[in-house]
């Protein structure tokens, strides 16, 4: 047994844990440490493939944005202790049993039989050729989803602009009326 | 020569080479954290006329030994309503996350721990996440002040973040890789902040806005918050904790050296350099790397001496209106030219 298999299992092991105490964890903030840790589990199974760019953007934006503007969220909220509720058996096993059909005809299908090679080292410029190359590359996939993305971007501006510049005209009006 | 080769086969093992280089940065960086404890409190003492420590030790160089001494003998203090495992985990969550950036900052040339390709992306990912270890000592302790620090540090983090990465991508687009050891090697000739000047600047400020320094050093600033997210930790676990803030800076200073200082690399002194073999190269180029380091740890400490802290709102406005747009002109600044050039 070489190391590189033991890390993996390692490594998986710890990823399926953290998975599984996001939902379990009693306190929601232990939640969001969860998920971070988990982030951190499956980047490094992300360098284990020699995908390294991947790792970075992994960590980066998912354990170091995503993570922490979920923490800032929570901090927001009031610490309360979650009750412990009990989960019933058919709704458990109705839940497996449709997560097992899932999984199953997803194994069927042939792309899912495709095991990753490890990526070329320098994968860096790979993807940015693949992402940026004209004539084969998917620059217009790309281009567009940033637009999206930036329009979704402007939609949220927009909606938080709105109800602060109505709440400060409201109480402009109140203040404006007592005096 | 046998028990040699037999030596050098070991090193060349990864897990030993790792082990060694984890020992090597966390000797090295704790070293300077030590010294720069007594610098920073010295400096400062001088600035303001005072004597600073000067009691254990000749000129106080003791006085870091002294203060560890005492952090370890105190009284461990857990609140009873903090939420234990985590107010317990945060010391060490920072610690790690302020060490793990420099196993990818070349101190001298092939004196790195790991030259990962991808190596700016990686300090900047992993230095993100020591966020993580201030909001769980903010929220773990349970108490308002921590929490009010921990809210600081995110908005701050979040909010300088992103102008300290667009500010290093001027230099990517130069150098055409994210290698450190390239990025240094190609300012042989002429260091960055001269070809980055506006880069600079913003990397500068962000940087000291992630440090959580003085004038930005909101997270914990006393006079409003006690002493901010680490208000509630004594002994050891609050050692930790400083240790984390003061590595945290020798890092982001180290990587200020290698991006915009040229690393290693002096004008005259290093052709000199290249030109000798052996082990001597390596000590002398990494001891211009600290005597750099130094230079602009004394800066801090000096802006530090000098500059009143800005109030919390002026601090997210400097970081989202001024240097993000700047940053923004940087990049496109420097890819006009390196197109027009071509």
């Amino acid at each position: 047994m070489n190391f590189e298999l033991i890390f993996f299992f390692i490594i998986s092991l710890i990823t399926i844990f953290c998975a599984v105490s996001v939902i379990k964890a009693r306190e929601i903030f232990h939640s969001a440490l969860y998920l971070a840790m988990m982030f951190l589990g499956i980047a490094s199974l992300f360098i284990m493939l020699n995908a390294e760019f991947l790792a970075a953007i992994q960590v980066l934006v998912y354990a170091g944005a995503v993570t922490i503007l979920i923490l800032f969220a929570i901090m927001f909220t009031k610490k309360e202790r979650a009750r412990a509720e009990k989960e019933s058996l058919p709704k458990l096993t109705l839940v497996s049993i449709f997560l097992f059909n899932f999984i199953f005809f997803i194994s069927q299908a042939s792309w899912w039989n495709y095991v990753p090679d490890k990526i070329m080292v320098g994968s860096v410029r790979l993807i940015g050729s693949l992402l940026f190359d004209f004539q084969e590359g998917y620059v217009l996939p790309f281009e567009i989803i940033s637009v999206v993305i930036l329009a979704a971007m402007i939609g949220a501006v927009f909606v938080a602009i709105k109800k602060g510049v109505k709440k400060e005209i409201k109480r402009d009006a109140t203040e404006g009326t007592k005096r | 020569m046998d028990i040699i080769e037999i030596i050098m086969g070991i090193l060349k093992n990864p897990l030993v080479k790792s082990a060694i280089g984890a020992i090597g940065i966390i000797t090295f960086l704790s070293l300077n954290v030590l010294f720069l404890t007594w610098l920073e409190r010295k400096l400062i003492a001088r600035v303001q006329i005072r004597y600073g420590p000067n009691r254990a030790g000749k000129f106080g160089l003791l006085q870091p030994i002294a203060d560890g001494a005492k952090l370890i003998t105190k009284e461990d203090i857990i609140p009873k309503k903090a939420d234990k495992p985590v107010f317990i985990l945060a010391p060490a969550v920072g610690f790690l996350f302020a060490v793990l950036p420099a196993v990818s900052i070349p101190l001298a040339g092939g004196l790195i721990v790991s030259d990962l390709n991808i190596g700016v992306l990686y300090i900047v990912a992993v230095a993100s996440l020591s966020t993580i270890a201030i909001i769980m000592a903010g929220w773990g302790s349970n108490n308002k002040y921590t929490l009010l620090g921990g809210m600081r540090a995110v908005g701050q983090s979040l909010s300088y973040e992103i102008p300290l990465v667009l500010s290093i991508i001027g230099i990517i687009i130069f150098v055409g890789s994210l290698s450190m050891t390239e990025i240094v090697d190609a300012q042989k000739n002429i260091w960055f902040v001269f070809l980055q000047p506006i880069g600079f600047l913003v990397f500068f400020v962000a940087a000291i806005a992630e440090m959580g320094r003085i004038p930005f050093d909101l997270p914990e600033s006393e006079s409003e918050l006690v002493a901010g997210f680490h208000t509630e930790y004594s002994g050891m676990r609050f050692a930790l904790l400083l240790f984390a803030e003061y590595i945290h800076m020798v890092v982001a200073v180290a990587l200020m050296v290698a991006l915009f200082f040229g690393g290693w690399y002096l004008p005259v002194i290093s052709t000199f350099i290249s030109s000798m073999s052996g082990i001597v190269p390596v000590i002398l180029e990494a001891g211009i790397f600290i005597v750099k380091m130094y230079i602009i740890i004394v800066i801090l400490m000096w802006i530090r001496a000098t500059l009143p802290r800005i109030k919390i709102t002026q601090m997210i406005g400097i970081g989202w209106k001024v240097l993000i747009p700047i940053a923004l002109l940087n990049i496109l600044i420097t890819s006009f030219v390196l197109v027009v050039l071509k």
